[in-house]
């Protein structure tokens, strides 16, 4: 050890103070919400507009084709069709603000009730196919950055080059027919809550979210793979290297933090992806998700189902995208500075 | 004007064109080469594999497989066309435009998008197919509406790189109008990017095109596409395990071909458009579709 | 670490060679020279001639596709060359450090000073989180830094060029090395901020007692600071010697040379020097004398191989038509 004489002991004051911490994080957040507002006003009026320019009516729905003039003009006085459409606007915003998201033109039922039924179901598979993508793409992205040029390596970026060219539901083809048609291990759709049998419920979900995790799963591999590539020939790396650290901390700690940036980007492009794209995944595996009902009420014409499903998903993917712009600024601190 | 001769010198650019070209050809000729009517239902011949007589078999109907999935392949390709023409004009003219025309419509228009960038994908054009009238244009004017913030993104980029360069700065004190400048200085420039990003764009609606109609939106039944037909796979697995195999095998050769294409263009050019639109494999549009 | 043996240097470089490419070229060429303890080395030769490489190659990180070939490399009578990577990286971590040329690329960009520099202290140091934090500031204070507990909270790029080095300086030797290789460590930057950093490395070399070896293409800065100098060229050491020596009555050509073409004492636009030609490439193999192809007073038996490495009193060179000896007056 060096030995240094000093007089008195030195205050440090390391670092951030954490108050400093949460206030930068509270501005990042006040930065996102600034963008995320206008972007809610223009993707709820493209929404809401959907609903105002379709032919369809609450008339319609329940009455059908017989439905007169005079139908039609008494059933859209009473849901309030008839109000100017920048009024009608509001007022659905300021309704959906408060949870209330109407009734459906068919059933009669509250939007928001089928929606608290289909959520979870949507959000099972979303977070499942998260955690598998995030999991998978991350250790396969680093094994194969380690193995750059090696035989793993290139067969990652094949298999990640190949599972990019096919539409989500090839790969869920290509998973029933080998877990649930040859050998039946899975069942190939269904759905059974978590409440009635844990065990039954995490056993339709396995498919499902595999599939939905695949494409993203690659994509995630992919990014980390380049970006630690490119990180790993980094002269702080070599200075990592040079001061002893071990292999492990080396990537973990120095090459990890710089190369997962595009990584971390690509994964707040696939979040909506997981919520939204759904819809063919539950199509495919007969799940009742979100995406289900967005789709079966948009064949039937029911407008105000449609709407709230099209909110709620907007909705999900602001706040991830949020969230990760704020993962991502507090990884690379020099990012958010350099705007 | 460059990149793109420098790339087609690469192989992975030759074999994408010969795959692309052949694609062309089904789309324009598809129903005139296929051996059979694709709508004609053969008595006994029901899920049947390949034989001398239809090549890759027959379907649940008793119909040929071979020549739905060539008569199908217009559909597909022109509507994943469409949907990037609309992209293009919504997405390149306001991008070139936000560069130039003030902070104002900058900010706007940069809102615009960052709208449409929050709308998922397949269910707004589901939305859209089935509440403007069920049709394969209104879901695909959906599609479009929604890439459009692709080619806003990258087109304003690069334009703006570019428009930092010295000789554009040289160009405008010389007293050239914008216009010019546009024109002369910048679009050959931005062309190369755009170029990738249209490639990239047309395999990602075929994707979301394929997955539309493998929902069974904006097509009626007995009209062959590529996605219909592997719903319909699905729904006999048990009995023809292989039947995805060609639908999927055809629209991965296309989808593969044109991300190919991307990569050889980018690889082509120069470093400034490799910086706007990523490094190779790093800015693709991977699987826009699944949004 | 065991004891050094009388007279056993710390570190011996002998008959190195580095290949590129893949092990193809051949680019360092049998380099060999001492460090003792306490001793400052100066390694100056153009780019490419080798001196980065030889560096990379005692502190074994080569870059990829680079290997080593032959000779050895004993760091206190341990071979590194062939050592394990764990026995490496312990040597590396705790006897040796290091500071490079563009310190900024050298520094995780997403990490803090105070967090880069308690990490070596408490990972390869063995401190507790207070105690690497308290160390830290003392190592900060060593390297002259001011503004401690400001520098420490910052990131690299709020930094400039001369504090990021010695913020490199306090990393390299937070564990007591022993040896302090300084890759070009002041050639980016500002010549008041290298003066600096020179003085630095001075008053470390006197307070810590390091051994020193110091890469630069600049002659006035290896004067100022280097014991002895090692004049590199086409991956080969040419001539070596004590630095006053060696600056003073150089005997190969090719410092002679270099010391023209440096010589800012009289300087004079016109009559600025410059030697004539370029290196060898890798890939054009010669024989004899690589600098013969540049030299004014070289003969024909200069391209031909086994000229020998004449030493007189501690100053040795390889050259067959050596500058004679000026009297001493």
């Amino acid at each position: 050890m060096v030995v240094i004489e000093q007089s008195a002991p030195l205050d440090v004051g390391v670092a951030v103070s954490p108050r400093r911490r949460s206030l930068r994080l509270l501005r990042s957040l006040g930065r996102g919400l600034a963008v995320a507002v206008p972007v809610l006003f223009i993707a709820t009026f493209i929404t809401y507009g959907l609903g105002a320019l379709s032919k369809f009516s609450p008339a319609n729905a329940v009455l059908g084709d017989t439905a007169t003039k005079a139908d039609i003009t008494r059933m859209n006085h009473q849901y309030g069709l008839d109000r100017p459409f920048i009024v009608q606007y509001f007022s659905w915003v300021g309704r959906a603000v408060r949870g209330d998201f109407g009734t459906s033109w068919f059933t009669h039922i509250p939007v928001t009730q089928s929606i608290e039924q289909r959520l979870p179901v949507s959000l099972s598979v979303a977070v499942g196919a998260l955690i598998i993508a995030v999991v998978l793409g991350t250790l396969v992205g680093i094994a194969a950055a380690l193995n750059n040029g090696g035989w793993f390596d290139r067969a990652v970026t094949f298999v990640c080059s190949l599972l990019s060219t096919v539409p989500g539901f090839v790969a869920a083809i290509v998973l029933i027919t080998v877990f649930a048609v040859s050998l039946p291990i899975l069942p190939s759709g269904g759905y059974v809550g978590p409440s009635v049998n844990i065990g039954q419920w995490l056993k339709f979900l396995i498919l499902p979210c595999l599939s939905l995790s695949l494409d993203s799963a690659a994509d995630l591999a992919r990014q980390l793979r380049n970006g630690l590539v490119g990180t790993l020939r980094e002269n702080y790396v070599t200075g990592a290297v040079v001061r002893g650290y071990s292999t492990r901390r080396v990537v973990f700690v120095h090459a990890l933090r710089n190369g997962a940036g595009p990584a971390l980007a690509v994964l707040g492009l696939h979040v909506p992806r997981l919520i939204g794209g759904a819809v063919i995944t539950e199509t495919v595996f007969a799940l009742p998700g979100l995406g289900q009902l967005a789709k079966d009420s948009a064949l039937r014409g029911d407008v105000p189902v449609v709407q709230a499903t099209l909110l709620v998903t907007i909705g999900l993917v602001l706040v991830s995208s949020l969230l990760v712009n704020i993962g991502l600024r507090r990884l690379r601190p020099g990012t958010g500075r350099a705007e | 004007m460059n990149t793109f001769r420098r790339s087609w010198q690469l192989r992975s650019a030759k074999i994408s064109i010969a795959i692309l070209l052949v694609v062309v050809v089904l789309v324009v000729f598809g129903h005139l080469l296929a051996p059979m009517n694709p709508l004609q239902q053969h008595d006994g011949q029901i899920l049947k594999g390949p034989s001398s007589r239809f090549w890759l078999g027959t379907d649940y109907l008793g119909r040929d497989v071979l020549s739905r999935l060539l008569a199908g392949s217009a559909l597909s390709v022109l509507s994943a066309l469409e949907a990037v023409g609309i992209a293009f004009g919504l997405g390149v003219f306001p991008g070139l435009a936000s560069v130039y025309l003030g902070r104002s419509f900058e900010w706007v228009s940069q809102r615009v998008m960052d709208g449409l960038m929050a709308l998922p994908f397949i269910i707004f054009a589901i939305a859209v197919a089935a509440l403007l009238g069920n049709g394969l244009h209104q879901a695909m004017f959906a599609v479009g509406i929604l890439m459009a913030p692709g080619f806003f993104r990258i087109t304003r980029a690069a334009a703006w790189s570019f428009n930092q360069a010295q000789y554009v700065e040289a160009a405008q004190l010389l007293g050239a109008s914008p216009w010019r400048v546009i024109r002369t200085h910048i679009w050959n420039k931005v062309l190369p990017t755009v170029a990738i990003t249209t490639a990239n764009h047309i395999a990602g609606a075929l994707l979301v095109v394929s997955s539309l109609t493998f929902l069974g939106i904006g097509v009626v039944p007995p009209t062959p596409t590529w996605g219909g037909m592997l719903a319909s796979d699905l729904s006999y697995l048990a009995q023809q395990r292989w039947a995805p195999i060609f639908p999927a095998l055809v629209i991965m050769l296309t989808v593969g071909a044109l991300n190919a294409l991307a990569d050889a263009i980018r690889d082509s050019a120069g470093d400034s458009v490799r910086q706007t639109t990523g490094r190779r494999r790093l800015g693709r549009v991977q699987n826009v579709g699944a949004r | 670490m065991s004891a050094l043996a009388e007279n056993e240097p710390l570190l011996r470089v002998d008959q190195l060679r580095v290949a590129v490419g893949g092990g193809a070229l051949e680019a360092v060429h049998g380099v060999s020279f001492d460090v003792h303890k306490g001793q400052t080395i100066g390694l100056v030769g153009e780019s490419g001639s080798g001196k980065t490489l030889t560096c990379r190659a005692v502190l074994g990180v080569l870059a990829p596709g680079c290997v080593v070939t032959g000779g050895s490399i004993r760091f206190a009578g341990k071979d590194l060359v062939g050592a394990g990577r764990r026995e490496l990286a312990d040597i590396r971590s705790r006897h040796i450090g290091a500071v490079f040329q563009d310190p900024a690329s050298y520094l995780n960009p997403s990490l803090t000073i105070g967090r880069q520099l308690s990490e070596v202290l408490r990972v390869k140091g063995g401190l507790a989180r207070k105690a690497a934090r308290i160390r830290a500031a003392e190592l900060l204070e060593l390297v002259g830094m001011r503004r401690i507990e400001r520098v420490l909270g910052q990131y690299p790029h709020q930094l400039s060029g001369g504090m990021l080095q010695r913020a490199l300086l306090a990393i390299a030797v937070s564990c007591d090395p022993e040896l302090l290789i300084a890759d070009e460590a002041t050639t980016a930057l500002d010549v008041t901020v290298q003066a600096e950093v020179i003085d630095l490395l001075r008053t470390l070399r006197a307070e810590l007692g390091l051994s020193i070896v110091f890469v630069s293409h600049d002659l006035a800065v290896i004067s100022e600071l280097c014991d002895r100098i090692a004049v590199f060229y086409a991956g080969q050491v040419v001539e070596a010697g004590e630095a006053g020596q060696v600056l003073a009555a150089p005997r190969h050509r090719y410092t002679q040379a270099l010391l023209d073409a440096a010589d800012t004492g009289t300087w004079d636009r016109r009559r600025l020097t410059v030697i004539p030609g370029q290196p060898p490439a890798l890939d054009t193999p010669w024989t004899g004398c690589a600098f013969a192809d540049r030299c004014a007073s070289s003969a024909a038996d200069c391209h031909s191989d086994g000229i020998p490495w004449r030493t007189a009193g501690g100053h040795g060179f390889q050259c067959q038509h050596p500058v004679p000896v000026r009297e001493a007056s």
